[in-house]
This record gives C-alpha cells, sequence and structure tokens, in this order.
C-alpha cells in the first residue's frame, strides 16, 4: 500500500513537471537569449548582457510601436470593459426568448478564428477609408476582448444578491441611484480584471493588427516584421520584458477578481 | 422615530389587485384594508400570493389589475423609491461595501438630510436596535441577528409610515428568531408604522399581529385576530395551516345539530348550520379517568386506544385509534395526577361541544 502511495505520488510530480515545462517552454528558451551578449539569435547564448534590453530601449522604432500598442490596448480595453458591463447587465436582466442567441453572439469573436475577422475589418476598413489607423484596430480588438469581459463581469455579476438593489431601491434611489450604489462596488473588481485580460488580448494581437495596420506598426507587427528580417536578440529582450509585466497585471487581476469574490458574500 | 407629535402609521388599502403569470393567476381579487399602526401579517404557504402581495405593495411587481392606496393616494404608478415604505427583506440585503453607519445612513443620504441630523437619526437607530456601538463594522463581521437588526434600523431611521417585511426572520435560527420577535413587537409599539408582515410561520404569525391575513391560491381564506383565527377557523384549510388539529366530517343531524359519523356522536345545534365538518383542537380533547362519566354533563364523550404517546416537554400528545379507523390527536399536560397513557390503553376521551369548530367552506 505504502510503497503504492509512494510510486504514484512520483508519477504525479513527474507529470506535473512535464506539464509546467510544456506550458513554460517557449519561455525557458527564450529567457536565456534575451540576456545574450551575441549579435545573433541563438540557443544557447555564447555570451551574457544586457545589451539587447538596451538595444529596445534606446531604439525609436521599437518605443514608437510599443507605445502605439499601449495606446491601441489602453482603448480596446476600455470599450471592451464598457460594452461588455452593460452587456452582462441587459442579458442578465432582460428576461428575453433571445437570451441564449444573444449570449452566444457575445461569444462569437472568441469562436470566429482571428484570420476572419482580420480579413473582414480589412475589407471594411479599406472601403471606409479608415485602415492604418489605431481607432480602427482599438475597435476591432475591443471585439475581440469583449466575450472575455462579458464572462468576467458576468460571472461575478450572477454572485450579486439582486436583493440588494430592490433594497436600495426601497430606501430612496432611483434605478441608476440603486445600481450605482449597490450593485457596482461589487462589481469592481471584476470590471478592473475584465480591463486588465482585455488589456493584454489586444495588446499581444498579431493578425489583426498585421491585416489593419499599414505603415504604423504595433509591438507585435514590429516584432514579425523584424524577425522577417534579422534574428536579433532584441525580441527576446522584448518578450521578456513584457512576459514580467503581464505576470505582474494578470496576478493582481486575479487577485482583485478574488477579493470581489470574497467581499460579496456576507 | 421617537417624536409622537408625527403621525405615525398609514392606511392601506388593496382593492381588487390581482396578479397574473401567464395563466396563473399569483393573487385574484385581493382585497384588503389596513388600518393605520396596525400589525397585519400575510400567512400562507409558499405559492399562495403573500410575497406578490408585498412586492405589489412596495413596487417590485406590477399589479395586472386592480389599485393599491397609501392613506388614499393611489400608489401603483410610484417607482419603489418613491413610495417612502421601509423594507426589510428576508436575506438582508445589507450593503457589503458599506459599514452599519453607511447602511443606516443610506436612506437618510438620499434623502438629503443634514449631515448633523444624519448622525443623530442614525445614532438613535443603531441604539434601538442596541447596536450603538457596532456603527464602524462590516456587515460581513456581525452575526446574523444583528445582520438582521441593522437591516431593520435602516429600513426605519427614515421614519416610513409604512413597514414591509419578507420572511425577515426565516434565516435566524431558532431562538434567535424567538428573541426577533420580541424585539419587533417592541418596535412596533414604539414607531407607530404600519407593518405589512409576511411569512409562512403560522408561530411568527400568532405572537406578532394585529391581525392574520391567511392565504390560498392568491386569495384571503380568513382575516381575523391572531386568537379568532386560531379558535374559529371557518375553513378547513385555515384550521389545518394554524396549529394542529382534527378535522372530522359531519352530517346534519335531527333536532338541529350534527352528527359526527367518525366518533359516533352527536353534537347538539348551536352554530352548527351549514357546518361541513368540525375542527377539534388537541388541547380541547380531555382523557377521562378510567369508567368515570364526564365531569360536565353537556360534555360529548367518545371512546378510543392510544396508538403512539409523543411526549412534547410540557405536554403529551397522543395518537388515538377510533372504532372508525381514524387517528386523532389529544393532548394533555403532564403531571395531571393519572398515570400517563401507554399504547393500547382504551381512553374514554371528552370535549365541549362548543369546541368544536363548524367548518363551512374547504
Amino acid at each position: 500500500m505504502m510503497g503504492g502511495d509512494k510510486t504514484g505520488r512520483v508519477l504525479l510530480t513527474a507529470y506535473f513537471a512535464v506539464v509546467v515545462l510544456y506550458l513554460f517552454f517557449p519561455i525557458l528558451i527564450v529567457a536565456p537569449m534575451s540576456f545574450s551578449d551575441d549579435r545573433f539569435l541563438g540557443f544557447p547564448p555564447e555570451s551574457w548582457g544586457l545589451r539587447w534590453y538596451e538595444a529596445y530601449f534606446s531604439d525609436p522604432v521599437w518605443i514608437d510601436a510599443t507605445v502605439r500598442s499601449l495606446r491601441v490596448a489602453a482603448v480596446a480595453s476600455t470599450l471592451a470593459t464598457v460594452l461588455g458591463g452593460l452587456a452582462v447587465v441587459g442579458l442578465e436582466r432582460w428576461r428575453t426568448r433571445w437570451r441564449t442567441a444573444l449570449t452566444v453572439l457575445f461569444a462569437a469573436p472568441a469562436i470566429v478564428p482571428n484570420v476572419i475577422i482580420a480579413l473582414g475589418v480589412f475589407v471594411v476598413a479599406i472601403r471606409l477609408g479608415i485602415n492604418d489607423q489605431e481607432l480602427t484596430l482599438a475597435a476591432a480588438h475591443g471585439a475581440l476582448a469583449l466575450p472575455f469581459a462579458v464572462m468576467i463581469i458576468g460571472a461575478a455579476y450572477r454572485q450579486i444578491d439582486p436583493t440588494l438593489e430592490r433594497a436600495a431601491r426601497v430606501l430612496g434611489a432611483g434605478p441608476v441611484r440603486a445600481f450605482v450604489s449597490a450593485t457596482l462596488p461589487s462589481l469592481m473588481p471584476a470590471v478592473v480584471s475584465a480591463f486588465i485580460f482585455s488589456f493584454f488580448v489586444s495588446f499581444d494581437e498579431l493578425i489583426v493588427a498585421l491585416f489593419v495596420m499599414g505603415g504604423s506598426e504595433t509591438l507585435p507587427v514590429r516584432i514579425w516584421n523584424d524577425l522577417r528580417f534579422e534574428l536579433n536578440p532584441t525580441i527576446a529582450a522584448i518578450s521578456i520584458f513584457f512576459v514580467a509585466i503581464t505576470t505582474v497585471a494578470m496576478t493582481l487581476a486575479e487577485l482583485l477578481r478574488r477579493r470581489g469574490a470574497n467581499q460579496s458574500r456576507v | 422615530m421617537t417624536d409622537s407629535t408625527e403621525p405615525s402609521g398609514a392606511r392601506i388599502r388593496f382593492h381588487n389587485v390581482s396578479k397574473r403569470y401567464g395563466d396563473v393567476a399569483a393573487l385574484a381579487d385581493f382585497d384588503l384594508e389596513i388600518g393605520a399602526g396596525e400589525f397585519l401579517t400575510l400567512l400562507g404557504p409558499s405559492g399562495s400570493g403573500k410575497t406578490t402581495a408585498l412586492n405589489i405593495l412596495a413596487g417590485f411587481t406590477e399589479a395586472s389589475g386592480g389599485d393599491v392606496r397609501i392613506d388614499g393616494q393611489s400608489i401603483l404608478s410610484l417607482p419603489p423609491e418613491k413610495r417612502n415604505v421601509g423594507m426589510v427583506f428576508q436575506s438582508f440585503a445589507l450593503f457589503p461595501h458599506m459599514s452599519v453607519f453607511e447602511n443606516v445612513a443610506f436612506p437618510l443620504k438620499l434623502r438629503k438630510t443634514p449631515k448633523p441630523v444624519m448622525r443623530d437619526k442614525v445614532a438613535e437607530a443603531l441604539d434601538m436596535v442596541r447596536l450603538g456601538d457596532y456603527a464602524g463594522r462590516r456587515p460581513s463581521e456581525l452575526s446574523g441577528g444583528q445582520q438582521q437588526r441593522v437591516a431593520l434600523a435602516r429600513a426605519v431611521v427614515f421614519q416610513p409610515a409604512v413597514l414591509l417585511m419578507d420572511e425577515s426572520l426565516s434565516a435566524l435560527d431558532l431562538k434567535l428568531r424567538e428573541a426577533m420577535r420580541l424585539e419587533i413587537r417592541h418596535l412596533h409599539s414604539r414607531l407607530g408604522s404600519t407593518i405589512v408582515f409576511v411569512t409562512h410561520d403560522q408561530g411568527e404569525a400568532l405572537t406578532l399581529s394585529d391581525r392574520i391575513a391567511v392565504m390560498r391560491d392568491g386569495r384571503i381564506a380568513q382575516i381575523d385576530t391572531p386568537d379568532r383565527v386560531y379558535d374559529q377557523p371557518t375553513t378547513r384549510f385555515v384550521a389545518e395551516f394554524i396549529g394542529q388539529t382534527n378535522l372530522f366530517d359531519v352530517t346534519p343531524a335531527d333536532g338541529g345539530g350534527v352528527h359526527v359519523a367518525d366518533l359516533g356522536v352527536a353534537i347538539p345545534a348551536e352554530g352548527m348550520n351549514g357546518a361541513k365538518a368540525i375542527s377539534l383542537r388537541p388541547e380541547k380533547i380531555r382523557a377521562l379517568a378510567n369508567g368515570s362519566d364526564a365531569p360536565d354533563a353537556g360534555m360529548v364523550v367518545f371512546d378510543g386506544m392510544v396508538d403512539e404517546p409523543l411526549f412534547l416537554g410540557e405536554t403529551v400528545q397522543y395518537s388515538v385509534n377510533l372504532p372508525s379507523g381514524r387517528t386523532m390527536q389529544f393532548r394533555e399536560n403532564r403531571g395531571e395526577g393519572r398515570a400517563p397513557l401507554r399504547r393500547n390503553d382504551r381512553v374514554r376521551l371528552a370535549f365541549r361541544p362548543h369546541d368544536a369548530v363548524p367548518i363551512v367552506r374547504d
């Protein structure tokens, strides 16, 4: 029995290690490469240094692309969060037989292949003459992120006791005031969480950006174009830099979401 | 709220109110008049329409027909926030992100009460429910009973003329529920507001109310004072829903009374006209000592055999098999001098004719 237990535990640990390795494999390769002092991208690096981090921060083209990506992501995640939040309120309250259909509709951007969406947005943008514009890309990214916002905010919304809002109403608050003072505070952590999540959906999106953006590159587009001409470790440095930032932000979002889930329970 | 110069309770009038969900009538021809300052309980099983009636009064549910007036003013077109009623919910519905103080201050803030007045009123309301020291706490840091009292303070702090309570004690455990009954009674006499209390718990209804409206299938089955609802139920439903009872079908007997086939006895006249059945409360039946006659000549006497004694604390309830095959219950105080009855004991039982309540409708 004991022996069996032990074997089981060893196997389980091994399995866990393999899965973790599988998930982190790209990072395990890229991370050392980013600290390379070599001229070309290679694994493992022959010499070590922060040369490529420096190269990134001192190249206006890279910085320009990064700032553009941040701008687009900010607008896209605002769109996704606001529209997603309103969608949740509508979907949860509006007793209609179209509810299921509407719910599926709001999930559609997560199901339809990005390349199809990219093509569609591209054709429409060309026709309207709004291609190669940050707002166009932000709008497309907002749609891509919308299903996640709806999912995150919806899950939190369903945890909130609907009588809270009734209580606010009967105590003297109008419908909007009741929502803002009774429901929204419990929803806020999820809203922030949805915002951060949407932000990263946009920030590292490549395909739609490739189709829509011409001359003005976002960071993923810049990386893509860079890779096509030369293989230097700058992209490894950028990747690791953003993996670090993303990790911190996502952890923050998850913590907020949990705190919210705990707080809405009385 | 201690300001006695203010008129306190309001009159409430439901006039032929109905509510249909598709083909189902949740409320049908609901007619009810509640006096100013009255404590009225809507009592009934789930689906009887009591919560629908309350939600129509609060403004959460739209009536399909009829009218509701508070002090003569029709309120059906007003949104909940314009009706100026206080409400305590089953789930308490305290705002989790606000402190106890902020929760209680909420209705005052909405009414743009000046800060110093607000502070005084909140303090007074919290003192009234004995939570003066808890103003800074979050609801999640309070026990169920304390949360309930905060919900009460919040519902009355703006001195509404009408206070609604929706199964407000159901979420509490038994001991607390009984303690809260007393508090609510005190509160009622202190505030003077009209209280409409919804519950499925007949014990709550009997102890708290000035009047009880027993509801069934969207209608009022009977409305009366607690003692009359208990002592003089007019329908089988009310007799069985409130307290425990024995129901026997009856047929008209010669000379004006009724005949009870299950007991093999006749009950002489007096108010039995039109009775389809009688209701006999277990505590109204007495067991006679072996072979003796009824202590009172007018009593109706019958025989049975003890089936199952049930120890209830200060009383014992006996299940008795009748010669007709029916089973009935009677209850007596312990230590009445006679040895306790055991299973299969033959027993002679008696009741006063006027304790048999005529039931005229189902």
